[in-house]
């Protein structure tokens, strides 16, 4: 499920818009992955659908 | 999404999604790279460049400790056949 | 075992196409775009069309969940022609019927509604001949339609049309106090007169099923998610109240909880637990309807060309009484309620585990004691084609994730487990109203044949939708069985 490419990394140092959604994942989820990554959450946002 | 573009750097900005809905995911990297697919609306013929990721395809550069808390769930949630299929647009979307 | 019991369900839609309009995302859209409302108008409903549409039925319990799932979709094309607008635990009412209770839901002078001469006795009529809803008290106002008309042109007031001919109108609050006041103007007032006449309705079929009489209802609790108030106090509550005095309850006190669509768990667990303490002896729990999620999803209905679906309000109404033997007991007691602590991981996994898993051990039962789960059941006809996906199919796999973690399944059972536990999402997308307990109906039912033992019902909030907080809330609960 993952891209094993020789790719630089994606997140680190990179400023980071995070867009979440209540019953996939939520943004804080993905925030705390990028920001664990090295990258840094500019904006973040976390949509209910319903 | 283009205030932060011109504020940090179309080439610092990355875009990365909790959405599993494809079509969702389609629309919204779509708009961040190559413009409003409708035309209308502020990114209407603007092409911002922005790169858009999934977080299943960042699986890698997280720190295993904090996937497992973060995300480990989810990729049971999900069918693996979604997984693939979300990453797979990504790609292709980035890639074109 | 001194736990209370839920004594009965009810459930009414009013299907209202010509408030769709009035939703808040058809507002925004017609704002923007003048040919919106024509072609949103092109795709509205009939009557005959929204009775017979399979999930309206199962919500008001002419048919399952289980016999839903065996019906091929689109449901919108299924010609029921037998379907009735009347159901085992619950109504469908048309909209003229909803206008003339929007009538008398008004108490103020001058009123906040007034039909129009013409049709106001025909209206009235229609209330007035229902074998459940001519209970409503409270008196009802008209007046010429050309006076109305001519209000209409002044444009703060809102027309209530019926197949493009004047019923009525809606007014803003013009007297000194409620001039000027932004929560005053006609589309909030309707917003909280939709609620409050929705609940009444529901309210009136829970007391003619269970027998009770409105003046032996001690409390009533409101779980709705409208804001009724004037600049000072906006979201002020004495919603419950309003239903109350609307359906006769003369001898009942209330408030109104509020937990986003967590509140109609809240609201149960708080009349639980009220009843067990033996501060009140009969509470009704009741949840009216959201005027402002009327065509949420209508963009992409018109997009695809199908029919406007989310055109209903959806009520409910619930009975909590002292145990008596028969009725389904809803489980107290220290751990039995499911909850998401303020300080723990927003993460599912740490939600689920609150809300399932810990309860469980609290009162030394396992996932595997619970017969069915029911959690957000949107009707997953709505959610798909708006793109949100099928919302209780998410859920219920994050009930099964939960069951791998906590070791009584394998991943590759997960969806064996989901078919056993699990149902079809049928709901209308009215926030608080599909939050797990339209299943409570099925529930009551099912166990009264003896075909279940125990229900878990899982309800979560996106509290952050308020902007003071990032949290999101859940409270789980357990209805059981009484019959051997």
């Amino acid at each position: 499920m993952t891209n094993k490419t020789a790719e630089a990394k994606v997140l680190e140092g990179k400023k980071v818009a995070v867009f979440g959604e209540r019953d996939d994942v939520a943004g804080l989820a993905v925030r705390n992955c990028v920001t664990a990554a090295g990258g840094e959450v500019v904006y973040e946002t976390t949509s209910c659908f319903v | 999404m283009r205030n932060l573009a011109e504020e940090h750097g179309a080439d610092q900005l990355v875009l990365v999604f909790g959405l599993n809905e494809p079509g969702n995911l389609r629309i919204m990297a779509t708009t961040f790279k190559e413009g409003d697919p409708g035309y209308a609306g502020v990114l209407g013929g603007v092409a911002l460049g922005l790169p858009s990721y999934h977080i299943f395809e960042l699986k890698d550069e997280i720190p295993a400790d904090v996937w497992e808390q973060e995300m480990a769930f989810k990729e049971l949630e999900l069918e693996d056949e979604l997984i693939e299929q979300i990453c797979a647009l990504m790609r292709e979307i980035r890639e074109r | 075992m001194n736990d209370p019991v839920i004594a009965g369900a009810a459930y009414c839609l009013a299907h209202v196409p010509d408030l769709v309009a009035w939703g808040s995302k058809p507002r925004r859209e017609i704002a923007l775009d003048a040919g919106f409302e024509p072609r949103l108008r092109a795709q509205l409903r009939t009557f005959a069309e929204a009775v017979a549409y399979p999930p309206n039925q199962t919500f008001i319990g002419n048919s399952s969940p289980e016999v839903l799932g065996d019906i091929d979709r689109p449901w919108y094309e299924t010609r029921q022609l037998d379907a009735s607008s009347s159901g085992p635990f619950g109504e469908i009412v048309g909209q003229d019927l909803f206008y003339a209770g929007l009538a008398k839901a008004n108490v103020l002078e001058p009123p906040l509604v007034e039909l129009s001469d013409a049709a106001g006795d025909d209206l009235q009529a229609m209330l007035d001949a229902h074998p459940t809803f001519s209970t409503l008290c409270g008196d009802w106002s008209s007046a010429p339609e050309r006076r109305l008309r001519s209000e209409l042109a002044g444009g703060d007031v809102i027309g209530l049309f019926t197949d493009s001919e004047m019923r009525g109108v809606v007014r803003p609050d013009r007297r000194a106090e409620g001039r000027d006041d932004a929560n005053l103007d006609a589309i909030t007032l309707l917003e909280a007169l939709c609620s409050k006449t929705s609940g009444a309705l529901a309210v009136a079929r829970l007391l003619q099923q269970t027998g009770l009489a409105a003046k032996q209802v001690d409390y009533l609790i409101s779980c709705g998610e409208e804001a009724a108030g004037d600049r000072y106090q906006r979201g002020g509550g004495g919603m419950a109240k309003a239903i109350g005095e609307l359906t006769g309850c003369v001898n009942a006190s209330g408030m109104d909880v509020k937990n986003f669509c967590a509140a109609p768990a809240s609201a149960l667990v708080a009349a639980a637990a009220l009843v067990k303490s033996g501060v009140y002896q009969r509470v009704i729990v009741v949840g009216g309807g959201s005027l402002a999620k009327l065509g949420m999803k209508s963009q992409a209905f018109l997009s695809q060309g199908i029919p406007v679906l989310d055109d209903c309000l959806g009520a409910m109404a619930f009975l909590v009484t002292a145990n008596d033997g028969v009725s389904p007991v809803l489980r107290l007691g220290p751990g039995a309620v499911g909850r998401a602590r303020i300080g723990a991981s927003t993460s599912d996994e740490a939600i689920y585990r609150q809300l399932i898993l810990e309860p469980l051990a609290s009162l030394g039962l396992t996932m595997n004691d619970v017969d069915r789960y029911a959690p957000e059941l949107h009707n997953p006809e709505i959610m798909e084609h708006a793109g949100s996906g099928d919302v209780a199919h998410k859920n219920y796999r994050m009930i099964a994730a939960t069951a791998v973690r906590a070791g009584l399944i394998k991943k590759t059972d997960m969806a064996g487990f989901t078919n056993r536990v699990g149902m079809t999402g049928f709901a209308p997308t009215q926030g608080h109203i599909p939050s797990g307990v339209p299943y409570i109906g099925h529930a009551v039912a099912a166990m009264a044949r003896g075909e279940l033992s125990r229900v878990m019902f899982l309800c979560k909030a996106s509290l952050f939708l308020n902007r003071m907080t990032e949290l999101y809330d859940g409270v789980s609960f357990l209805l059981e069985s009484q019959e051997k």
